[in-house]
């Protein structure tokens, strides 16, 4: 039973005993340093003559620790090689030293900390160095000796210093070592070198604080290019390390594509070089950062095409044209709506008995009832415009970029989406007497009876109108006017084309369910509308999408409740919805108040500054989401008798926001073995920190204050 | 939109190019120097404009810090101070180092500090609250600057440049101090004449 795994044992043993020898010539062993383990690695145990060899130096920081890439950004210093590599039992003469290539620098990562930007490695890496190996190489082995330095930083960074000692049988058939794979591995995260792709810099002519990067990607270019794409200078003296381009893609005057990033210069830029080694970096689809090493020159710029004024006008022509027959198909579309269909050939038929035989008074009185549709619209223009500018004297924006135009806005395309898929029916009352008069053909107003079409038909047009004066409140004035004529040009289209053509009233298909199913098809384009303005105010912030969906929550369950025939209770439900909205923005605007005022925001250094002064603080690491630190904070901290004990006392209020997730707060949650917010930590005199239960009360705060740091 | 996003970059290049012309209003090479004035640690009050006329090289120091101490443990410092005496050029050592900071020292340590170590600095001068170290953009320990007879900054950066604590590194460095003298005693205009500096940052309050 046992002889198999006893067999394989000694298998095992075996070929560890044949490894053991030459194992030992490929690393130096790792040492350990402080904060960091080092060690010298080869990628193969035999080295050929004639080959290129590769040697790495494998830095193993702590959790949290980094080493730096060649240019280590704001602060640090990129590890150093003092290589001494020398040829061994040959003859004593001919002993000889080789020299060693550059150092292939991994793709370095950004590394922020306060307002410190360094560029390098928070984890494992290999710095891999060649070595070329002469064919007329005489030696038995090869001997290679290295004086490394590091810089290994977390907030503070510790030098540190090392020998490496390795010796390398030489031989005719490479083999490769146990570090092989590591090697492998390494080389897919350096940078690969451009072929043809091409960088050109120059000072921004508008602003000569920036350099100005401009790149054409080669065609089967490895790296995705998008706008986020990272840039780092070799060049320390170049670029701020602070500054991440934003690239964004423009069309020469040739029609060529190419992307344009402008990024400040460095504090200790004084002349722009000739050249800059620059890689740029970004993640692939599968999350990997893929980096390209490219010499970017410096070169006179490419003009940027719609630089030209005169062509971003077109643009924004052709975009108002775009627009504005949007705007004229949706007004015909109008016309199919279930209030106005079944009335539209009752009204050209009207007008056209009405004008008795002539037809010319047929055609005039379908013209003024088109004015009439027009004139209508200037007046909502016009009251469109007054509320634009109202709202923008409140701070309303009627843009896509206010998160609460764009709240409304998806609110708004929802429950007419609802409205059209039958939901409720937008004041329907209204609706039947507008299709009296719609119908009727006064006499005395075929003009008025244009603008009544507009007054009456709104209710039951109102979902598909929505969009439309949506879009049109983003506009100036005079494109909006343009659209909204356009809007009533659809509007009135069948009706001239009826009083002209009175034939064709006869061909007209007759009102039936088709429509309801026209109609509730129109939803689901603006169901799409919906889904668009929820991604932009996602991209603006994420918490409003949720915001919009909470509303939308409430409205269903309150008109379900009243479907279902509780009137009462959805009534309830609108009220404590709203009284709980006004409670709540009336305490934050209270909370200026208590410590608030004297809150400082947290970083590292502040923190650290006050504990060397043997300061006491108090910290509160809090985010906008946590509902358990924004109840501590209306409880306790808004408290003047609060205040007024860390006023007493001089306590330093330091509070971290953790609302966008920032890493130098992870960090310190970290320190506390902390998943998330709130951290409630009040440090004495001595720095020593007491962590203070999650749940405050202002006497508990007052009583871990007076026991932990006064009176100690 | 993409008007109103062009118009919000555009303020926000305005913030930032504001953010760096507050930072940029310190000390600038080719322009004048910031005139100072501290209290030395022999208790005289020195002003810069007091050495018009002659060459002033200005050295933020902190005796604690590991690059400060590669430049004095290997006599390269003092070896500089005492090459600029003779040539009549003004050598000012300014800590920066705020009260309960690594580097801060009274007169009485900095004057020790400056026999055990065999200095030679024409003044060794306090900045506790740190306000000339700002106005120079004194980033590290060391941080060299060259003023000229006429009161323009000359030279701002690195000591040297290999960028470590080991002194063995200094004779195959290039000394941007002696580099940037060199050129102005032969007429020359200095090659270099912003470089980053290395070394521990300076501790201000």
């Amino acid at each position: 039973m046992l002889t198999r795994p006893i067999a394989n044992l000694l298998i095992s043993c075996f070929s560890l005993l044949l490894l053991a020898s030459p194992a030992k010539a490929l690393t130096s062993g790792p040492q350990q340093h402080p904060h960091i383990e080092v060690e010298l690695v080869a990628e193969n145990q035999t080295w050929v003559p004639g080959t290129t060899q590769w040697l790495g130096l494998a830095m193993r920081p702590e959790s949290h620790w980094h080493t730096y890439w060649k240019n280590p950004g704001d602060s640090g210093i990129a590890t150093t090689f003092d290589f001494s590599i020398n040829t061994l039992n040959g003859p004593e003469s001919e002993a000889i030293s080789l020299p060693t290539g550059n150092v292939a620098w991994p793709t370095p990562e950004r590394i922020v900390i306060s307002d410190i930007t360094n560029f390098g490695y928070y984890h494992d890496s290999l710095l891999m160095v060649p070595v070329e190996l002469p064919t007329t190489l005489n030696a038995s082995a090869i001997s290679v000796e290295l004086d490394a330095s590091w810089l290994v930083c977390k907030e503070s960074c510790i030098p540190g210093d090392g020998k490496f000692q390795l010796t390398i049988p030489v031989a005719n058939t490479t083999r490769p070592s146990a570090f092989a794979t590591l090697f492998e591995q390494t080389r897919k995260l350096l940078p690969q070198q451009a072929q043809s792709s091409q960088l050109r810099f120059n000072l921004n002519p508008d602003n000569n604080e920036q350099i100005r990067f401009q790149y054409v990607p080669e065609t089967n270019n490895a790296m995705p290019m998008s706008s986020s794409v990272d840039l780092f200078a070799a060049n320390e003296q170049l670029i701020a390390a602070a500054d991440k381009p934003q690239w964004q893609q423009l069309i020469d005057v040739e029609g060529a594509k190419f992307w344009q990033t402008d990024i400040a210069v460095s504090d200790y830029f004084y002349q722009l070089p000739q050249s800059a080694e620059v890689v740029l970096a970004a993640a692939n689809s599968e999350g990997v950062i893929q980096g390209l090493t490219i010499t970017a020159k410096q070169q006179a710029l490419l003009a940027n095409r719609s630089d030209n004024s005169a062509d971003s006008q077109q643009q924004a022509q052709q975009s108002l044209v775009i627009l504005m027959l949007m705007a004229f198909v949706g007004g015909i579309l109008l016309n199919l709506m279930p209030c106005v269909f079944p009335v539209l050939s009752l009204k050209a038929l009207s007008l056209v008995k009405l004008s008795g035989k002539a037809a010319s008074q047929a055609r005039l009185h379908g013209l003024l009832y088109s004015l009439g549709i027009l004139a209508s619209l200037t007046v909502l223009a016009a009251i469109l415009t007054v509320m634009k500018q109202a709202g923008a004297a409140v701070g309303w924006g009627f843009q896509l970029q206010d998160p609460i135009f764009l709240t409304v806005l998806s609110l708004l395309m929802v429950l007419m989406a609802a409205s059209l898929l039958g939901a409720f029916e937008v004041a329907g009352s209204w609706m039947s007497v507008g299709s009296e008069r719609l119908s009727r053909g006064d006499r005395t107003a075929s003009l008025l009876s244009g603008c009544l079409a507009v007054v009456v038909a709104s209710p039951c047009m109102t979902p598909l109108m929505a969009p439309a004066l949506g879009v049109a409140l983003t506009l100036p004035m005079v494109s909006m006017f343009i659209i909204l004529m356009a809007l009533g040009l659809g509007l009135a289209l069948p009706i001239i084309i009826l009083t002209l053509q009175p034939k064709l009233i006869a061909k007209m298909p007759k009102p039936g369910p088709w429509l309801d199913t026209f109609k509730q098809a129109l939803a689901f384009p603006l169901l799409l509308t919906a889904l668009w303005l929820l991604w932009l105010l996602q991209q603006h912030d994420p918490t409003w999408v949720l915001v919009v969906l909470a509303i939308l929550l409430i409205m269903s369950f309150c008109w379900w409740l009243k479907v279902r025939g509780y009137p009462k209770f959805a009534t309830a439900v609108i009220v404590a919805t709203v009284a709980t909205t006004v409670a709540l923005t009336q305490r934050s605007a209270s909370d200026d108040g208590g410590l608030a005022a004297v809150a400082q925001p947290y970083s590292a250094q502040l923190l650290q500054q006050h504990l060397n002064q043997g300061e006491v603080v108090f910290v509160n690491m809090t985010a906008d989401w946590c509902l358990t630190c924004k109840v501590n904070e209306r409880v306790t901290f808004s408290q003047q008798t609060v205040a007024a004990v860390f006023d007493e006392h001089s306590i330093h209020y330091v509070v971290g926001d953790w609302t966008h997730r920032d890493r130098a707060i992870s960090d310190y949650l970290d320190q506390f073995q902390h998943a998330g917010v709130p951290l409630y930590v009040l440090y004495n005199q001595r720095g020593e920190a007491l962590v203070l239960p999650q749940i405050l009360t202002p006497s508990t705060v007052v009583e871990y204050i007076e026991t932990h740091a006064i009176n100690i | 939109m993409s008007r109103l996003l062009k118009r919000t970059q555009l303020l926000l290049a305005a913030a930032v190019t504001c953010l760096s012309l507050t930072a940029h209003a310190a000390a600038k090479v080719n322009q004048a120097a910031p005139d100072f004035n501290l209290t030395s640690a022999a208790g005289e009050q020195v002003q810069l404009s007091d050495y018009q006329g002659k060459y002033v090289i200005l050295e933020w120091t902190n005796h604690d810090c590991p690059f400060v101490k590669k430049h004095y443990s290997s006599d390269n410092m003092q070896g500089l101070q005492k090459k600029y005496a003779d040539q009549d050029v003004v050598w000012l050592s300014v800590i920066s180092s705020a009260p309960g900071k690594q580097g801060y020292v009274d007169a009485t340590a900095a004057n020790k500090l400056t026999t055990e170590r065999g200095a030679a600095p024409a003044q060794v001068l306090f900045d506790p609250d740190g306000k000339v170290g700002k106005q120079y953009g004194a980033k590290t320990t060391p941080h060299m600057y060259i003023v000229k007879p006429d009161g323009v900054l000359a030279y701002a950066g690195a000591i040297d440049s290999i960028k470590s604590t080991d002194p063995a590194d200094i004779p195959a460095a290039t000394n941007y101090v002696v580099q940037a003298m060199d050129e102005l005693a032969a007429g020359k205009s200095v090659s270099s004449p912003l470089t980053k500096p290395y070394g521990c940052s300076v501790k201000y309050m």
